[in-house]
């Protein structure tokens, strides 16, 4: 179990460059967008303006590259398999044969599109994570939930879970960590056996872990009811999210992107 | 026989009153948790790589038994928020998709179950009805959403949803054993 090697959530990296300083809501609005666009891409010119898109984004965020493909390795049997499957069961023109199957031209450029999708929408992701802190994503998805207060979304609950959970994290893991080596001190064996074997060997894990967290909860609660928390209404905050000419630019090349993207659709159907 | 198992649940001493705030920090807590269980994953023998076994339903189920299907959500969203933020999804937002409605039809089945029939053959019962909705929303969500959107063209598809679905029954029984297991040592602590 390779638990508990960096207790830091996410994977932000600090930084000073345009990405990082815009604001969180435009930041998730601009990702939104760029996979929703994403998949209504058909054509290789659709492709060079998002794959363009997102290098502009990389650029600009001044992340390393490495950093951004660190991830990649778990979906790579994934991508081949995608590639391997679009292009020997896409019927077309012939462009190899391996054995019984037949590799075409359309299956090649499907198969390519696929693969590039896919790693699009991974890039995207991770640069949000790696550009923004996970307090500051939560207070972007909170602003943004928060016209939806009035059909019923509970959005200052949801992001002080979120807080809540983000907070605790590197407490319970060390907790985690603790009870397993408590435990592997007592003889648990946590590494081998049959899939059931090691998943009856989580209990002794389990257990203490709930019980602390559950412990530390009603403390919580007990804290802040005791401060007289009583939710969102009229809280002031210590960091007010504030949008700048930045966020405008960022906002008006995502929109020119989409419809670029959108309306080849139309201008260059396949 | 069910009136009188009612009346014996009415006699018993009524928990506390829970406040809202203290469900809404048990919920963030318990999504905690099962963020912190994500990293306990190990591949199922016989799977391909990308199919881990973590334990992180666990927390979801126990919060959904404790506090009622829609705690149980909340945990999944909290969870998979978490999950999105941490970069750990290395499919872009598929990976959170399919990781929410996993969770999703698992808890809300079997908490509305368990609800219903507050004892331990409802629990089974409820593992057991969640197992199965989760297999079966997530075979239509593979073959429909997910699998397309990873590329996987249609010709492809029934062999990888089969082995999701053997996947997943996999997970979901071995979730809902731990499940019953801990929430029987739990129960003390969770009536608030």
């Amino acid at each position: 179990m390779s638990m508990l090697r960096d207790i830091t959530i996410g994977q932000y990296l600090s930084g000073s460059s345009v990405v990082h300083r815009l604001d969180p809501r435009t930041k998730i609005t601009v990702v939104g967008v760029f996979m929703i666009v994403l998949f209504t891409a058909i054509n290789a010119q659709a492709y060079v303006v998002l794959v363009g898109f997102a290098v502009l984004s990389v650029v600009l965020a001044e992340v390393p590259p490495r950093m951004l493909f660190r991830g990649l390795r778990p979906v790579l049997f994934l991508l081949m398999l995608t590639f391997a499957l679009q292009l020997f069961l896409t019927r077309g023109h012939v462009l190899f044969t391996l054995g019984p199957l037949v590799a075409t031209w359309e299956g090649l450029r499907q198969g390519i599109f696929m693969v590039l999708r896919l790693l699009l929408l991974l890039v995207m992701a991770s640069l949000l994570t790696l550009t923004t802190s996970p307090v500051s994503l939560t207070d972007g998805l909170e602003a943004i939930l928060g016209p939806f207060r009035f059909v019923g979304v509970p959005a200052h609950e949801l992001a002080m879970m979120m807080t809540i959970a983000l907070r605790f994290i590197p407490t319970l893991m060390e907790e985690a960590d603790k009870i397993m080596k408590a435990q592997m001190a007592r003889g648990a064996d946590f590494e081998s056996g049959n899939p059931i074997r090691r998943a009856r060997s989580l209990i002794p894990l389990l257990v203490p872990l709930f019980v602390s967290a559950f412990r530390r909860a009603d403390e919580l609660a007990t804290a802040m009811e005791s401060r007289c928390y009583r939710g969102g209404h009229k809280r002031t905050r210590l960091h007010r999210l504030r949008a700048t000419g930045l966020d405008a630019y960022a906002a008006a090349v995502t929109a020119g992107m989409a419809l670029i993207v959108i309306g080849l659709r139309w201008w260059i159907p396949l | 026989m069910l009136s009188a198992r009612s009346a014996r649940e009415q006699a018993a001493p009524r928990p506390k009153a829970t406040s809202a705030l203290r469900v809404l920090i048990r919920v963030a807590m318990l999504g905690a948790v099962a963020f912190v269980l994500m990293y306990a994953e190990f591949i199922l023998p016989g799977f391909p790589t990308f199919l881990q076994y973590d334990p992180s339903d666990v927390p979801t189920l126990i919060g959904g038994f404790a506090m009622g299907p829609v705690a149980g959500a909340l945990v999944a969203g909290v969870k998979a928020t978490l999950f999105f933020l941490s970069g750990k999804d290395e499919a872009g937002a598929i990976g959170t998709a399919a990781n929410l409605t996993t969770s999703l039809a698992f808890v809300i089945t079997a908490s509305l179950v368990y609800a219903r029939l507050h004892t331990k053959r409802g629990a089974l019962l409820g593992l057991g009805a969640g197992v199965a909705s989760m297999v079966a929303v997530m075979a239509v969500l593979n073959y429909y959403a997910f699998l397309p959107a990873y590329g996987v063209p249609a010709e492809g598809l029934i062999p990888l949803v089969k082995t999701t679905v053997l996947f997943n029954l996999v997970k979901g029984l071995l979730n809902s054993g731990l499940t019953f297991l801990v929430y029987k040592k739990m129960s003390p602590l969770l009536h608030l």
